[in-house]
């Protein structure tokens, strides 16, 4: 399994290297004042989520399903090393953002860590979720449909969220609630990257399911 | 370690096309030359064997085991170079050494050498000559025992194609190893062959040794009520021309003891192919 993580970091350095100079420059925009570090963070779960697709694309151009499968693999391992890269990017995005906020740090400006941080883990299981969904239907409809999926995820997600606080009384059932303990809001970065792990375990299940009876 | 492949009753269903039921071996140190029209069912009959696809019905040995479990000992070159286009030569043996457990990164680097490759180039600018050589180059670099090869050397020059034949050759003259060579071209089978298996409209039409196979063929140049007077269970398959009239029969031997009088060219595997499939069908034996 690892050679077939090897082979989509070797596939994606181009790509690493365009979103380590875009990274580069925003942080410098942070830096600067012009924009807030928390754009940075979302940033990089955007970067984690398109990398995943990147991928499928390059392997659909050059048909590497198919040699992929004249390996000694199983067709288990093949869909699990592309959960693990993601899950491997998820981490180092998570790890680039903590060291630009001590980077911000040390330079002598004000980081609300807690807002930073929520900012950073809330966005990263977000992207996360999304990329449960996605992922099985990459395996299903292939690259190109699935980067219309994805499309599709957001906007629809967007649109059911919008629906929901304005129409279906989504915004007076929140005002109903209690005001939410110090606890739990100190528990939020926690529970919204478990919730997207979690959902990568059961898009795992459904992708090998989707790929198993795929024919190549 | 006797059969190489084993097919018993290989199935697969489209619609519109069914592939078999396939039933062929192979024994070790031979090599088998799979040779059909455009869509009769080489590719799938691989696919199939290699559990790309699932086959409908029957069973695939390779070297005696599962195709799942054969995989670290089967090197796969098929019909176009897969390696994603931004990775270098060199990435190849990066990712390979980390999926086989034989990866011999030396053998890898003097395949490379031999065969012209620099580690640096990205595969994308490569020829697709020299991608199939790379395919070749990762398909034996972990010492495998059978060699599946589907249209390998399509696109190759003359000279290169002859090369590549002396390799599968010298690999295939090891007692232990086998290959499967899908090609059109024929002539490439007819040197290193030594069984074909013909595949027809998804039907194994012909197969056996190659020697015994063009043995047993030959092709027929007569005139038209020289054809007309003929037991038709020898022909099969007859073009006529506007002078002439050109038949490939069978049972070659014994057609020359009963027609002495004509002349009878030995076949070659295009001769088998092109007229079973554009000559004139005939109702034989």
């Amino acid at each position: 399994m690892w050679g077939l993580i090897v082979k989509d970091l070797l596939c994606l350095r181009r790509s690493l290297k365009v979103y380590a100079i875009a990274f580069l420059i925003y942080g410098g925009l942070c830096l600067t004042g012009i924009w807030q570090p928390d754009f940075l963070a979302a940033f990089l779960a955007l970067m984690v989520m398109m990398l995943p697709m990147s991928i499928f694309s390059l392997d659909q151009m050059s048909r590497w399903e198919v040699y992929g499968l004249t390996l000694p693999v199983r067709r288990g391992q093949i869909v699990l090393a592309r959960y693990v890269l993601l899950l491997m990017m998820a981490a180092l995005a998570l790890a680039l953002a903590l060291a630009f906020g001590v980077v911000f740090q040390v330079l002598g400006k004000a980081v609300d860590w807690g807002s930073y941080l929520t900012t950073a883990s809330v966005t990263m299981g977000l992207g996360l979720v999304a990329m449960s969904v996605v992922t099985p239907l990459m395996y299903a409809l292939g690259a190109e449909r699935g980067r219309i999926a994805l499309l599709a995820v957001i906007g629809g997600g967007m649109l059911l969220g919008w629906l929901w606080l304005n129409v279906l009384g989504g915004e007076a059932f929140l005002d109903r609630l209690p005001d939410p303990s110090g606890a739990l809001l100190a528990a939020v970065p926690v529970l919204a990257l478990a919730l997207g792990v979690a959902l990568q375990a059961v898009s795992y299940l459904i992708s090998l399911a989707i790929y198993r009876r795929k024919e190549i | 370690m006797e059969t190489a492949i084993a097919l018993k009753g290989l199935t697969k269903r489209y619609p519109g096309f069914t592939l078999g039921p396939l039933d062929l071996e192979l024994p070790a140190g031979a090599i088998l030359g799979l040779i059909g029209e455009n869509g009769a069912g080489k590719t799938t009959t691989i696919k199939a064997m290699l559990g790309l696809t699932a086959p409908d019905g029957g069973e695939v040995r390779l070297l005696e085991r599962s195709a799942q479990e054969a995989k670290e000992d089967i090197g796969v070159v098929l019909d176009e170079c897969f390696f994603p286009g931004d990775m270098q030569v060199k990435h190849v043996d990066a990712v390979l050494r980390h999926v086989f457990r034989r990866w011999d990164a030396a053998l890898f680097t003097r395949l490379l050498a031999r065969y012209g490759l620099e580690g640096e180039k990205t595969i994308k600018d490569l020829s697709r000559g020299m991608r199939m050589k790379l395919s070749l180059a990762a398909a034996l670099a972990h010492r495998p025992k059978l060699l599946i090869l589907d249209e390998a050397t399509s696109g190759l020059d003359p000279v290169v194609r002859e090369g590549i034949l002396d390799d599968f050759r010298d690999f295939a003259s090891r007692e232990d190893h086998a290959i499967l060579l899908s090609s059109h071209i024929t002539s490439d089978l007819e040197q290193v062959a030594d069984y074909i298996a013909y595949l027809h409209r998804g039907k194994l039409l012909l197969f056996g040794e190659k020697d015994a196979l063009l043995e047993s063929h030959g092709r027929l140049l007569c005139r038209r009520e020289e054809l007309e007077a003929l037991d038709r269970g020898f022909l099969v398959g007859v073009r006529r021309g506007q002078y002439s009239t050109e038949a490939l029969i069978r049972r070659r031997q014994e057609f020359h003891r009963r027609y002495p009088q004509l002349t009878v060219e030995p076949a070659t595997l295009e001769d088998i192919m092109v007229f079973t499939e554009k000559g004139e069908a005939v109702c034989g034996d």
